[in-house]
């Protein structure tokens, strides 16, 4: 062994440089009190290796972010302790810091000729909390969301630049993909590179100008004997409380393990977003603060704070090291410290208590969760969207949620909630839960994986990616779920239900319950089919014209006529056409104009009448026009229909054929006129079956109303 | 006097630094063991799961009636880490004496894929120019065993294969 060291260093000199390093000579009286910067350094370490190795299975992704944590959480072999070490380590290692600090502080040590190592260290603070803070953002939990959202809205709360600031941070508007993968980046490579670069500088001018002797004054330092070696020392004061601090955090990792909370929920309207103990006395700061002086608060003030803190140790130059010569300095650090632990127990005694379940509640929380009510209805989010959210209708009358649960349709017949039966007991504390629930409740957070449980199935949406795989091969389902599972849900509604005629009879519940159908489909689904012939508001004023000779298409989703009839009852677009249909229409129209409105625009009577009323209309002809000879009665019977009572045209008709004003025809002779009505003409019908007599008696009206010109 | 006293004090002092360095370095070693094992333990886990066997239908056996090896390709969900995902595999199936075998399309050399070359009538390796014979023996080339034969069941008309995750 020492053979090959002396080789090693032979070819190196690498032993000799760490021996060097080691080997270096503390002044006297250095001792406990000195190990928490390399308590810190330690941290560091612990947290680096185990950061290392959370990246072996982490993704940075919102897809898969949760998953991943999730994974290594419950699905990798030590994974929820080398994650609670992180987690907890974060914290032991801020903690560390912050003493580090603090003995820094009263030992003196910051004093000359030795500022720049205070300001150095005052860098690794900041950039620690950096570390915390984009640490937070990563598992994608609703924590890490919210935490990050409150966080970088702070910066926002900066005038002028606020904005874009905080756009900067998130990378774009809102928290999302961006955010995650620049916070990823950020905490694994480049805030680690920026760490190490500091802690090597700091601990350079440490050796440079060695270790702040004890209670000495400034000018006194250069008599104190350095009788203490680093190594071993002080090592073994550091190696012993390293262990002591790792045991307790692999301890605290082990029994409470790292939190982690349902994945990450922007439309959760009740979750509080809390930010980390450390972070609390700032929490705490901000209710103080009004909006408009937010900002104050929430950034001049802190960064006041850390610049005095930078320039510090240039404004104290009390050469005095011991804390009661100096009272001043000592009492601002107690003060500040008192301060901010004093906010931060505010921040604590002031957080509003966690919903208190009863016991009964609590066995029928269980029971939520057993039966997989979660799996249709959320609270406040978290679960899936067949069912209506439970916590936006609550609190609940008991009898009635006991109802719905006893059956179903109770309610609404088209419900497609499973029966369950359940026992009485369960049944009470599932309704005592249930009937609770209000806008504050949340939902309760379920671990989601083992081997057999995959995450993904709690993925938003999942049944609706996995929908042909999970039709394809239901035998795969069947390895986790009993052979009933499927039915729990669909009951009767199988996948191949909707096949054949199912579409047709089931309109009514696509247009009255969408949430059914995007259990299983996307709107594009609707889309698909729909894309020419949207069904929107005005669709059934314009349809009468559509309809017709597209009953075909129409039978794709309705029972042709059965569907048309639902409405249409006897009043069927052909009765339009019924020879007195339009002479009445006028009656028709003034009496039930809104049934005209479903097949009609308003603008439709407009189109014939023009500028007049209907009531103008009976009138008008009558001025307009005297027929010498009073129409034939076979005139009123056959012909009024398109051309009008009065011979000059029907203006329904205007629109869709030409000529029908007959006194154009007056002039003609009484054959031509006769022959047009025997052989019919363009639109107009041949009239064969008339007598001789009705024709005459037609011609000479029609001659007639020439002779008024 | 003093003299020899300083010189024991510095013996002890040696003796008393050597006993620190040794407690030390082995409360070094606890430390990094006590990190060591479960990072070990963490990265390597994945690695060790068993991996299950399970039935998938390849195929309608009517299809399997030539003389000629006919493929198939089979799929199947399985857990990936933290991810599901589908796995699809091939298959080839050929009827020798009114029997069904199913050989997989795995190279015994280094699992490249084999595929059935109709003018060669031989399983062709794209590889290293391995060549198994319609029942998978190895006909030349590199390949130390004949390709694997897939347990398999005929019901209801379509054959089932076992096959282990891949």
């Amino acid at each position: 062994m020492r053979r090959i060291l002396r080789w090693i260093d032979e070819q190196t000199e690498l032993v000799s440089i760490i021996k060097h390093f080691l080997e270096e000579p503390l002044p006297k009286g250095t001792g406990w009190p000195h190990i928490f910067g390399s308590a810190a350094l330690f941290m560091f370490l612990v947290q680096a290796a185990t950061g290392i190795f959370l990246m072996v299975y982490y993704v940075p992704s919102p897809e898969n972010a949760y998953e991943t944590v999730q994974y290594i959480q419950r699905g990798v072999a030590f994974g929820a302790l080398v994650r609670g070490i992180h987690h907890w380590g974060a914290s032991v290692m801020l903690l560390m810091v912050g003493l580090h600090m603090l003995q820094t502080y009263f030992w003196g040590a910051y004093k000359r000729p030795r500022q720049i190592i205070w300001v150095l260290g005052v860098g690794l603070l900041l950039v620690t909390t950096v570390f915390s803070f984009t640490g937070y953002l990563l598992p994608w939990d609703q924590k890490a969301y919210w935490a990050t959202v409150v966080g970088t809205n702070i910066a926002g709360s900066v005038p002028v630049i606020g904005e874009w600031v905080r756009d900067l941070i998130r990378g774009s508007a809102g928290v999302g993909a961006i955010t995650l993968t620049r916070f990823f980046a950020l905490h694994v490579f480049f805030l680690p590179a920026a760490l190490a670069a500091l802690i090597v500088f700091h601990i350079f001018q440490m050796r440079k100008k060695g270790l702040t002797p004890s209670w000495r004054r400034v000018s006194d330092e250069a008599n104190v004997e350095k009788t203490v070696l680093f190594y071993p020392d002080q090592a073994f004061k550091d190696a012993v409380f390293a262990l002591i601090l790792l045991a307790l955090v692999m301890l605290v990792a082990w029994r409470v393990g790292a939190p982690i909370e349902p994945v990450a929920n922007p439309a959760d309207t009740a979750y509080a977003p809390r930010p980390e103990w450390y972070f609390l006395w700032l929490f705490q700061l901000l209710k103080y603060f009004p909006g408009w002086l937010e900002f104050v608060g929430a950034v001049l003030l802190p960064a006041i704070a850390v610049v005095l803190l930078i320039v510090f140790p240039y404004l104290d130059r009390n050469p005095e090291r011991r804390p009661l010569r100096r009272p001043f300095a000592t009492f601002l650090a107690i003060g500040t410290f008192l301060g901010v632990s004093a906010l931060g127990t505010m921040a604590i005694v002031t957080a509003p208590r966690e919903e208190r379940l009863s016991p009964l509640q609590q066995r029928g929380q269980k029971v939520f969760m057993d039966l997989r009510c979660n799996t249709c209805h959320g609270i406040n989010g978290g679960g899936g969207n067949a069912g209506p959210d439970l916590a936006q209708g609550g609190p609940y009358e008991p009898r009635r949620v006991e109802r719905v649960i006893r059956d179903p349709t109770a309610f609404n017949p088209r419900s497609i909630m499973p029966y369950t039966a359940l026992p009485p007991s369960d049944l009470t504390a599932l309704v005592a839960y249930v009937a609770e629930l209000n806008p504050n409740s949340r939902m309760p957070f379920m671990p989601a994986v083992g081997p057999k449980r995959p995450a993904s199935h709690l993925e938003e949406n999942w049944f609706l990616n996995h929908k042909f795989e999970v039709r394809k091969d239901p035998a795969y389902c069947s390895t986790c779920h009993k052979q009933r599972f499927c039915q729990s849900c669909h009951q009767n509604r199988r996948p191949d239900s909707h096949l054949k005629e199912w579409l047709k009879t089931h309109v009514g519940v696509a247009s009255e319950q969408p949430a059914y159908c995007r259990v299983c489909h996307q709107q594009s689904f609707c889309d698909a089919c729909h894309k020419t012939l949207l069904h929107g508001p005005d669709w059934l004023t314009t349809h009468g014209g559509r309809a017709p000779g597209r009953e075909a298409m129409c039978g794709k989703c309705h029972q042709v006529p059965v569907s048309c009839q639902t409405c249409h009852r006897g009043a069927q677009p052909k009765s339009h056409s019924a020879p007195d249909w339009l002479t009445a229409h006028g009656k028709v129209a003034a009496a039930k104009k809104s049934e005209c409105m479903y097949c009609h625009q308003a603008n439709d009577c407009q189109k014939c009448h023009g500028a007049q009323k209907p009531g103008a209309q009976a009138a008008l002809p009558a001025k307009a026009t005297k027929p010498t000879a009073a129409p034939p009665a076979i005139f009123r019977d056959q012909c009024e229909a398109c051309h009008g009572n009065a011979g000059r045209g029907n203006p329904a008709m205007a629109a869709a054929m030409k000529g029908l004003d007959l006194s154009k025809a007056a002039g003609k002779s009484p054959d031509a006129i006769g022959s047009v009505i025997r052989n019919g003409k363009d639109q107009m019908p041949a009239f064969k079956q008339l007598s001789d007599r009705e024709v005459r008696q037609l011609v000479d009206f029609v001659r007639s109303l020439g002779g008024e010109k | 006097m003093p003299q020899h006293g300083r010189h024991t004090s510095d013996s002890e002092q040696e003796s008393r630094r050597r006993f620190l360095s040794y407690l030390t370095g082995l409360l070094g070693a606890v430390i990094a063991a006590a990190l060591a094992i479960p990072l070990a333990g963490f990265y390597v886990a994945p690695s060790l799961k068993r991996r299950k066997r399970l039935w998938v239908s390849l195929g309608p056996v009517s299809s399997v009636q030539r003389a000629e090896p006919v493929k198939f390709t089979y799929s199947y969900t399985r857990i990936d880490g933290w991810y599901e995902r589908v796995v699809r595999g091939t298959a080839y199936a050929v009827k020798r004496d009114g029997e069904i075998l199913v050989l997989s399309n795995v190279c015994t050399h280094l699992g490249c894929g084999v595929r059935w070359d109709r003018d060669a009538k031989a399983f062709l390796c794209p590889c290293h120019n391995g060549r198994f014979d319609i029942e998978g023996r190895v006909i030349a080339g590199p390949p130390p065993k004949r390709l694997l034969r897939l347990p398999h069941t005929v019901s209801g008309g379509m054959i089932r294969i076992r096959v282990e995750e891949a």
